[in-house]
């Protein structure tokens, strides 16, 4: 059997051009590279770009976990089913599992409703697109506009937890 | 037994007491240790240090926040669920009436439900006493239900319900005072 071998250094851009190239398909989109850094639309199960993830650079991980990848400027958008825009959030670096989508990071974070009716903050979070639930773990800050306090038309109801 | 007959006796004699402000005039601030925001109910939840802020409104802290943020009529999000569970405390902050500057009074539970369908806080139970206790400067408000109406700024309370009056509110009332035949002056 004849045995291929590439020289090593030959094999680190085709390896990370792979490792790349794994990632934007673990993100189910074609990845669009614009000026200010990339966009990676996310469909959703009608096939409907609902969300964005943005940054200015993504870097793998490890060669072991290239779904894995440190974004920098990291930003996420979100839209309703009528594709009117519903959540923007940024933070300034987070770990984005392209495969899993789920972006988690120990530093700060910030999230706006579009319409400006709730804003939060906090220190270390988990974004899980999947299940569409944003876990903050430390300083947590929400903050109501003003007349937010007010009767819906629709809702589900809460319940108290334990 | 339901006392809302003492309402309007209650009105009368805390007046600087049981008026509530505007409460959109400024933003509502809330913090705590950790929680999470569901983006698909609009729910969130938070724990720990729980400690909500209207400037000049209100003042609530708690160690349990849930609340749920539903559409209104005109396609805006609002917040029309609120469940604050355990520890409860809530000032509220009462605008100038009469010769005060404002007051502030303060409402002990064990928890607290805002329903925004009739702009009302609920107050049941407590840690200490198994009733929620709303004092004011002029005396204390126990029941096993305390309602709020955020509109009217009056309470309601439902099943035993005590009130404690202290007797300088009524130093200078004339309800139970000695009448006279003076003339008064026009």
């Amino acid at each position: 059997m004849k045995r291929v071998s590439i020289a090593p250094l030959a094999a680190v851009p085709a390896l990370a051009a792979v490792t790349l190239l794994m990632a934007f398909r673990a993100l189910a989109q074609s990845p669009t590279a614009a000026a200010a850094g990339y966009s990676f639309p996310i469909r959703d199960k009608n096939g409907v770009v609902r969300t964005w993830f943005k940054g200015t650079a993504f870097k793998p991980v490890s060669l072991a976990q290239p779904t894995v990848v440190n974004v920098e400027q990291f930003r996420v958008e979100t839209a309703r089913e009528d594709g009117t825009p519903e959540l923007v959030g940024t933070a300034p670096q987070c770990t984005l599992d392209a495969a899993a989508k789920i972006a988690t990071s120990s530093g700060p974070l910030a999230v706006t409703q579009a319409d400006g009716q709730l804003s939060l903050s906090g220190e270390g979070f988990r974004w899980d697109h999947e299940s569409g639930r944003l876990t903050i773990s430390n300083k947590l800050h929400v903050t109501f506009r003003a007349g937010a306090l007010g009767a819906a038309s629709s809702t589900s109801t809460p319940t108290a937890k334990p | 037994m339901n006392l809302r007959f003492l309402l309007p006796l209650l009105l009368a004699l805390l007046p600087a007491a049981l008026r509530a402000e505007d409460t959109s005039a400024s933003d509502i601030d809330l913090t705590g240790d950790q929680g999470t925001y569901e983006q698909k109910t609009g729910s969130g939840h938070v724990w720990g240090n729980v400690h909500l802020v209207q400037p000049g409104v209100l003042d609530l802290r708690c160690d349990d926040f849930v609340f749920q943020q539903g559409t209104n009529t005109v396609g805006k999000r609002v917040v029309d669920q609120i469940i604050a569970t355990t520890n409860v405390v809530l000032l509220t902050i009462q605008p100038a009436s009469g010769s005060h500057l404002f007051s502030t009074n303060r409402a002990l539970a064990f928890q607290a439900v805002f329903n925004g369908n009739n702009n009302t806080v609920r107050l049941t139970g407590s840690p200490e006493t198994g009733q929620p206790r709303y004092e004011t400067p002029e005396g204390v408000i126990t029941a096993a239900i305390l309602t709020y109406d955020r509109v009217s700024g009056g309470f309601k309370g439902e099943q035993g319900f005590h009130l404690n009056l202290k007797a300088s509110v009524l130093r200078n009332s004339s309800l139970f005072g000695p009448r006279t035949n003076s003339p008064t002056a026009r």
